[in-house]
């Protein structure tokens, strides 16, 4: 479950130590981050919780995204920050990600804390 | 001055939902409400597995503009073609006019929806990388015309927001064009738009040594330009009341600076009855537009005054042997932004609305000047000389936090966007042959762009959204 939470809105939940994070896991999370246009967001997008479900295939089940929570920000710029994290799953998918079939058990549901960085300026 | 229409209908339209399959529970905007509601959500909401969710944290993205399709609009009565395409191309340009999205060419369509209604087949779209689909419909009948347009997510294949309807008269067709971009705009980044706005400015024409000056307005893209005087006498400085139906600004009509308040509907005119003094300059309505806040020279000394315009009380709230001036409201009225050289060199200060200790928040090299509050609250724009370079800049509004956004010859003057995303500036290049012109840029730096004026520009004051 989650573990940690941050105060003043930066969280942290759930994150595989370094020591116990598969390479397809890290592979996952820079194959998204790829997708993940922060460029639409205002200064800084609110952090969130997303969950998801994923297909034997490796692609996201488009309906079965969900949102667990956010930290303090309108609903406007939270569903548009949500709209932009699902997005990025999605459209990344492609023909499905690079995941170890075998472990599918493991991929299966997948949980994304985005605890976004202010892009540099300029 | 000729009316625009303000009073667009916008209407919910019949459409059936597109029955979105996301759960979105509504937001907890307290940590500890998150933290709960986190614990119980993921209860009920994680299907059981033979093992625990994968949990990752993803923290960068990439910076790009956004691919949108637009098809032009269907024109659903006889001789609505042309309206249609005109109504597609503004909102196409506000959109991408933002830096933070860009047009798919036509060329590139592999399909276009048949009509308004129709099914939209999200396949052709994920092909050309479209990541927000607009398609819309337009109907001119008389003097009257209806815009409808929806917004689709093309890769999780789901509507965003419902269909949306606005109507007016064929003359304000520019208007609603920016209202479905606003609207576009609004649920692609969460923040209001602000295409349906208007820009005051003084509109400049003639050599550097000998330029006329009149006041204009205009749409924030430099389109339907009006002026509102004539170029017999100088002005300066136009500020927008919170409104937008009137307009301050300073005339040397009668040889010395003095304040006057148009209408901006029958331009008509008055000077501001202010307290006594040699010369007053630089106003600026309160948030309430109830008071102005202005400059006053009084016996060789500048300092900042009050007026209520209701009472005609003034009240003086700063008073030093300095000059004190440029003041601008924060947004919950509470407090006043001004630059003083009371340092010795020209600085930023905020005090109380009434007056009373400032403190300094700029310190860094070079000069400061013309603070402006933005509409969010959490950034000042100002302009610094510095090195013989002039930028426009933002700080947060405790001073830390500075960045420079522009950097020329001659760049003043910020004014910011109603949503607080964009600033409008004046800038003037070198030399005897120098010219003025307005500029907008984001508040991160990015998308520097000229605003397209009939002549030269300078001192805008960006107006707020119309209703």
């Amino acid at each position: 479950m989650i573990r940690t939470l941050a105060i003043c809105g930066a969280l942290t939940a759930g994150v595989a130590s370094a020591q116990n994070t598969p390479d397809w896991s890290v592979q996952f999370n820079q194959d998204v981050a790829k997708c993940w246009n922060v460029n639409t967001s205002a200064e800084q997008w609110p952090a969130m919780i997303v969950s998801f479900e994923m297909t034997p295939e490796a692609t996201p089940v488009v309906d079965s995204f969900f949102l667990i929570g956010a930290t303090e920000a309108s609903d406007a710029t939270v569903q548009a920050a949500f709209a932009s994290i699902r997005r990025a799953v999605i459209r990344c998918a492609d023909f499905g990600y690079d995941l170890p079939e075998n472990d599918y058990d493991a991929w299966s549901t997948m949980i994304i804390t985005i605890d976004p960085r202010v892009p540099d300026q300029q | 001055m000729k009316h625009l229409r303000s009073d667009p209908l916008k209407q919910k339209l019949p459409v059936e939902k597109s029955g979105n399959p996301v759960s979105i529970r509504p937001m907890m905007t307290k940590l500890m409400t998150f933290l709960a509601a986190m614990m119980i959500a993921l209860a009920s909401a994680i299907p059981a597995t033979a093992q625990e969710p994968l949990r990752l944290t993803l923290r960068d993205g990439v910076i790009e503009a956004l691919p949108f399709a637009l098809p032009a609009f269907q024109a659903e009565l006889g001789g609505s073609e042309q309206m249609a395409a005109d109504i597609s191309r503004v909102i196409a340009e506000d959109l991408s006019g933002t830096g933070l999205f860009r047009q798919i060419p036509a060329s590139a369509f592999i399909s276009v929806p048949p009509g308004f209604s129709s099914p939209v087949a999200f396949a052709d779209w994920r092909a050309i990388n479209s990541q927000a689909l607009i398609t819309g419909a337009v109907a001119v009948n008389g003097n009257q015309v209806t815009v409808k347009f929806r917004l689709y997510d093309v890769f999780s294949g789901t509507e965003m927001g419902e269909g949306l309807q606005f109507a007016g008269t064929t003359e304000g067709w520019r208007r609603m064009s920016h209202k479905v971009a606003d609207a576009v705009y609004s649920r692609i980044t969460g923040e209001d738009g602000y295409f349906d706005s208007r820009v005051v400015f003084v509109a400049e024409t003639g050599p550097k040594d000998d330029r006329a000056k009149r006041l204009a307005i205009m749409d924030y893209d430099g389109a339907n330009i009006q002026y509102l005087t004539d170029s017999s006498a100088i002005v300066l400085a136009p500020r927008f009341s919170p409104t937008g139906d009137r307009v301050l600004y300073t005339s040397y009509e009668s040889g010395f600076p003095r304040i006057n308040m148009l209408d901006v509907a029958t331009v008509g005119r008055q000077q501001l009855t202010t307290e006594a003094g040699d010369m007053a300059f630089s106003p600026r309505f309160s948030l309430d537009g109830r008071q102005v806040i202005y400059s006053l020279i009084n016996g060789g000394n500048t300092d900042i005054y009050r007026t209520d315009l209701a009472t005609g009380q003034n009240s003086r709230l700063t008073n030093t042997p300095a000059i004190e001036t440029a003041p601008s409201f924060s947004p919950d009225g509470g407090q006043i932004v001004f630059e003083s050289d009371r340092s010795g060199t020209q600085q930023l200060y905020i005090m109380s609305a009434n007056g009373g200790e400032a403190q300094r928040i700029s310190f860094g090299n070079g000069r400061y000047g013309t603070p402006v509050w933005s509409p969010r609250g959490d950034l000042i724009a100002f302009t610094k000389q510095e090195s013989g370079r002039f930028h426009i800049g933002v700080m947060r509004t405790d001073g830390t936090e500075e960045r420079l956004l522009t950097s020329s010859f001659l760049d003043e003057g910020p004014t910011w966007a109603p949503n607080g995303r964009v600033i409008m500036f004046g800038r003037e290049t070198q030399g005897a042959d120098g010219t003025t012109a307005l500029y907008s840029v984001d508040i991160t730096g990015r998308n520097l762009r000229r605003v397209t004026t009939p002549q030269g520009g300078s001192d805008p004051s960006w107006g707020p959204l119309q209703p």
